[in-house]
């Protein structure tokens, strides 16, 4: 049933993402699926006492799950860690090994220069999760031999990596939360990257990737669950792309992650760990985690052993399947690497940064909460991109008039949102709206010189790439709201003589004729009449054919 | 046209700005020197640029000099070794794995001289990625000593390693300058066998970019000359910060030639205490080379230079401490010439599709390198590997902190400025004599404590021995002081006894 359970997760997930763009996962969801696929599924998150547990279908036996995940995130840098190549390996379109410098390629005689940007964005990063920064860490090698790695050796922090620490407080679905303690951030080398089905008998390889920094967060094996897994992610990437460190976009391998998991039954010593590489969304680590999981609670469940060893995932199948056994793996031989000095950073840079930072993702959420009086929900919605945020807050003041921060969040959340959804367009800065423009339609339709039906429309054909002005839009359609309080008295006075049966029927009962009547100047006036006006005439010239 | 050994730098600039010699002359005639007695008669390039390739240089550099524009170094014929990059120009690092790459930059120092005007000629002979101490090690033959007995092919000796080649080509004549790297010694002991100045100078104020790397912590970039003077004119070119390329280099903080010639005309032997490590007198030391040490104490002592004897107590943990260490970062620097990008690569045949990577690697590695490198990679990767680091690695920094501490204290609170050493235990060997590779090591003895405390020093050639080959002895000073260091060096040189062993000319040249 993770395969049922995949189409729910799909089918839940497009349904989430029309409001929030949100990575949300359901999984303990089995409860109505029977086990036509035998023992895949065999396993159903339960909560006791404030733990999570996996209880066996088969046994009925409680396990509990440990998971670990290292987060691989790119920094967010215009150049590459120790050179000065541009940083657009993960971006598409670009020819390959286009971005390459002397130190990318490892040619004879080139060294590495430390991109203090780099460093500067691990440092925020740190700070953000409340780690302490090292004011005195190093670089090491780590050896191993691939295609992709020219220098035969990734630089990396194995001893003293820059940050130290830090944690991230989760909020489960069940409202309880759940924190997750990070071990440390290290800055490390991007590999390039190997092409092996382009050719029948030759790797290719591109190094455009080869170099970019990298910061390695390594979690403590906190997780007790896949449902915590796939919030940490997303949080984590709405966290950095919040503070500016990454960009953090799994589709483009701008964060990846690497997970440890494990099994034992409570009051056990841990489990042997399993590390499952190279997965690419959310979603599939999470599937992942359920199904590795179950599969160590049938071979335990079996009397057989876990062996230590490194999977993959198949999204397909939903199971994960042996990579490499951890004997396969070589001596990374690490030592200080000659060529960087120790890197040593000041307080002052520290402070710096931290001004930098400014408001944290959970620090605003409760600000707007408070300041515009909106819901969680809504919060919510606003500072998974901070850039709507940020909008949202510029528009409610815009050009000296204050306007009402719900009537807003409705043209954001709904209509922009909408349009965004549909048009799968992921990152805020990225749509067709500005500040200026949306408060324009905003405040036309507040001053009634258009109505809102025509109002949304012309939203729509400006996030669809309409240059003109709304008010342009507006008067080029010739939607203008028609307030005149003259013809509208005239166009429903006709009305209610042109129409002696319905006015008859309506003052028998039949109230709904009202909308009739409405709708008629409506029609005649092709939508743009004030409809608080004309409720008001046609209500008048009613009233005054009941007295007759 | 003179033989440019027994000239200055600035006694040639004089020449060519007076019109005597033309630039065009000086570089011909260092290329007919180099092929005179046979083409690359001692083998020591292993590219000899072209003269047409080098026209277009040589034009500008005289015209300049017609014109009174003419630059530190212009027109003057300058050798590389072959371990920097230069733009379009083979560098082999005397190995096979590198023998097809072709550099599309050059090295920092390599830059610095070309923007001074300097001629390239060529690049010179060396062990093998620097690992050697004879210059018997490369992949393209043995750099023989201009100082071997003529006539005799048993009567060959070893130019010293591992920038053979360059202090060679000094030796010969060829150049009035060669650029050097000193790892443990490979600028001061074939400075030392050839009978010429060769300078290391304090680690980092020379940029390491384009130095292909043996070992990063140790690497130095350095000068082999006729003369003090020469040096230091090629060390203000040199010498300097490259923030840009290299995070290891620093400031050196002084204009080195200012603060030479400044000392020249205002210093005296007087003002400087000479130190004499007593732990430098090993059993192996030549008789010849003891008595040079003797003698050069008691001319200091007798020009009124004060001699005093120091302990450096941790010397014999050196050599050991030193081969862990530079062979560690060797195993990993050496890791990218793996036939993917440049270099050698095995062809695997047709049949061999499919065997993959690691067959590719292996066969590249195994046929691009030589025997020694080979040897030192597998002596590396023992001592970083999970389970010798402990042992290995880590005890061998330890050491190497207590050298330092060593080479400070006598610097520091004995207030010694220059110590005097030999370089080696013993002048120029035979080609041909069979030595074990432990007696090899052995010659590095006195040049890598002064690796390990990346202190500057310098090999100046001082007479013959008996055998009628150069002998010399090293110099020491404190980090940062290379200015003080030429100054004694330029001091012992002159002293009358030692004067005129530059007016001697190499015997094997006809």
């Amino acid at each position: 049933m993770i395969i049922n359970n995949l189409n729910k997760l799909n089918k839940f997930n497009s349904f989430q993402r029309y409001y929030s763009l949100q990575t949300s996962v359901k999984l303990n969801d089995t409860s109505n699926s029977n086990n036509s696929n035998g023992n895949k599924n065999n396993i159903k998150y339960i909560v006791k006492n404030n733990n999570d547990y996996l209880k066996s279908n088969k046994t009925g036996d409680l396990w509990e799950l440990i998971v670990g995940i290292e987060v691989h995130a790119q920094t967010k840098t215009k150049e590459k860690l120790f050179s000065n190549s541009l940083n657009i390996g993960s971006m598409e379109g670009f020819k390959a090994n286009s971005r390459v410098s002397y130190v990318d390629a490892a040619f004879p005689g080139s060294l590495p220069v430390l991109n203090e940007k780099c460093v500067e964005q691990a440092i925020k990063t740190g700070l953000a999760i409340g780690g302490k920064i090292n004011k005195y860490s190093y670089f090491d090698r780590k050896h191993y031999f691939y295609q992709d790695l020219p220098q035969g050796y990734q630089i990396t922090q194995l001893n003293a990596p820059i940050v130290q620490g830090g944690q991230l407080i989760l909020d489960l679905k069940d409202n309880r939360k759940h924190k997750i303690n990070i071990s440390h951030i290290q800055l490390e080398q991007d590999s390039g990257k190997s092409i092996h089905d382009l050719h029948p008998t030759k790797s290719l390889v591109d190094l455009n990737r080869a170099g970019i920094g990298l910061m390695e967060i390594v979690s403590q094996p906190d997780f007790t669950s896949s449902e915590q897994v796939g919030l940490y992610i997303t949080q984590l990437q709405h966290l950095l792309k919040h503070i500016g460190s990454s960009d953090a976009n799994m589709q483009f391998g701008e964060l990846r992650c690497d997970v440890n998991i494990s099994v034992h039954k409570p009051d056990t010593p841990l489990g042997t760990r399993v590390e499952i590489k190279n997965m690419i969304s959310a979603k599939a680590i999470v599937s992942s985690i359920d199904a590795e999981a179950a599969r160590q609670i049938e071979i335990l469940e079996n009397g057989d052993i876990i062996k230590r060893e490194t999977r993959g995932f198949n999204q397909d199948s939903g199971e994960t399947f042996h990579l490499r056994t951890k004997e396969d793996e070589v001596d990374y031989r690490f030592f200080p690497d000659p060529d960087l000095p120790p890197l040593i950073t000041s307080e002052e840079t520290i402070e710096r940064l931290k001004n930098q930072i400014g408001e944290l993702p959970q620090e605003m959420r409760d600000r707007l909460i408070k300041q515009y009086d909106i819901s969680l929900y809504d919060a919510n919605i606003l500072v998974n991109d901070h850039k709507a945020a940020k909008f949202f807050e510029q528009c409610i003041s815009f050009g000296g008039t204050k306007r009402d921060p719900k009537k807003l969040l409705t043209w954001i959340l709904r209509d922009i949102y909408k349009w965004s959804n549909s048009n799968n367009v992921t990152d805020f800065s990225t749509i067709n709206i500005n500040v200026e423009t949306l408060t324009q339609i905003y405040d036309l339709v507040e001053s009634g010189y258009v109505s809102m039906n025509p109002a949304k429309e012309i939203l729509e054909m400006i996030l669809n790439g309409d240059k003109r002005s709304p008010k342009e839009i507006v008067d080029h359609l010739g939607v203008s709201q028609i307030s005149d309080h003259q013809l509208l008295e005239e166009l429903c006075r006709k009305l209610v003589d042109a129409h002696p049966n319905e006015v008859k029927d309506y003052h028998e009962g039949k109230i709904r004729l009202f909308k009739f009547f409405v709708g008629q100047i409506m029609k005649e006036t092709k939508g743009r009449s004030n409809p608080e006006i004309v409720n008001n005439y046609i209500k008048k010239y009613l009233d005054l054919k009941k007295d007759n | 046209m003179k033989n440019l050994k027994s000239t200055t730098i600035k006694q040639i600039r004089n020449h060519l700005l007076n019109g005597e010699i033309k630039v065009q002359d000086l570089i011909k005639n260092t290329f007919n020197n180099i092929n005179k007695d046979g083409e690359n008669y001692l083998n020591t390039f292993v590219t000899v640029e072209s003269l047409d390739n080098l026209e277009k240089q040589i034009n500008e550099s005289q015209e300049r000099y017609a014109n009174g524009t003419n630059k530190k170094l212009d027109g003057l014929p300058i050798a590389i070794k072959d371990n920097f990059t230069t733009k379009g120009i083979k560098t082999t690092c005397g190995s096979n794995i590198l023998s097809n790459y072709i550099p599309t930059f050059d090295a920092t120092v390599c830059k610095k001289l070309k923007d001074e005007g300097a001629i390239i000629i060529g690049k010179t002979n060396m062990d093998e990625f620097g690992m050697g101490s004879s210059s018997t090690n490369s992949y393209y033959g043995s750099v023989i000593n201009p100082w071997s007995k003529k006539g005799d092919q048993n009567e060959l000796y070893v130019a010293g390693g591992s920038s053979g080649g360059s202090a060679a080509a000094i030796a010969a004549g060829y150049c009035m300058g060669a650029l050097g790297s000193d790892t443990g010694g490979s600028i001061r002991l074939p400075a030392s066998y050839c009978g010429v100045v060769g300078y290391k100078p304090s680690y980092g104020i020379i940029s390491r970019y384009g130095l292909v790397a043996y070992a990063s912590s140790l690497d130095t970039a350095g000068v082999l000359t006729n003369n003090c003077d020469d040096a230091a004119e090629l060390l203000d070119v040199l010498v300097g910060k490259d923030t840009e390329n290299d995070s290891t280099s620093i400031s050196f903080g002084k204009d080195i030639l200012k603060e030479y010639k400044n000392k020249l005309s205002t210093k005296t032997i007087k003002d400087l205490v000479f130190g004499i490590p007593t732990d430098y007198l090993v059993k192996e030391l030549d008789p010849d080379i003891l008595e040079l040490w003797q003698q050069v104490v008691s001319e200091i002592e007798l020009h009124g230079g004060k001699v005093v004897a120091v302990d450096l107590p941790h010397t014999r943990y050196a050599l050991p401490a030193y081969y862990l260490l530079a062979t560690s970062e060797a195993s990993s620097n050496l890791s990218r010439f793996d036939g993917v990008r440049y270099g050698y690569r095995h062809e695997l045949h047709s049949e061999d599709v499919g065997l993959g990577l690691k067959d590719m690697y292996t066969k590249t590695r195994t046929e691009g390198f030589g025997e020694e490198v080979k040897k030192r990679i597998i002596l590396g990767s023992m001592s970083l590997s999970r389970t010798q680091y402990d042992n290995f690695y880590t005890k061998a920094q330890k050491i190497r902190r207590l050298v330092s501490d060593d080479f400070k204290s006598v610097f520091g609170n004995q207030k010694v400025d220059v110590l005097i050493t030999p370089v080696a235990p013993s002048p120029a060997f035979k080609q041909n004599q069979k030595l074990d590779p432990i007696h090899v090591y052995i010659n590095d003895i006195m040049t890598i404590p002064i690796s390990l405390a990346g202190v500057p020093a310098v090999s100046v050639p001082l007479k013959l021995s008996k055998e009628n080959l150069p002998i010399s002895v090293q110099l020491v000073s404190d980090r940062l002081n290379d200015d003080t260091l030429l100054f004694a060096a330029n001091l012992l040189m002159n002293f009358d006894s030692f004067k005129d062993f530059n007016l001697k000319h190499p015997t094997f040249l006809k």
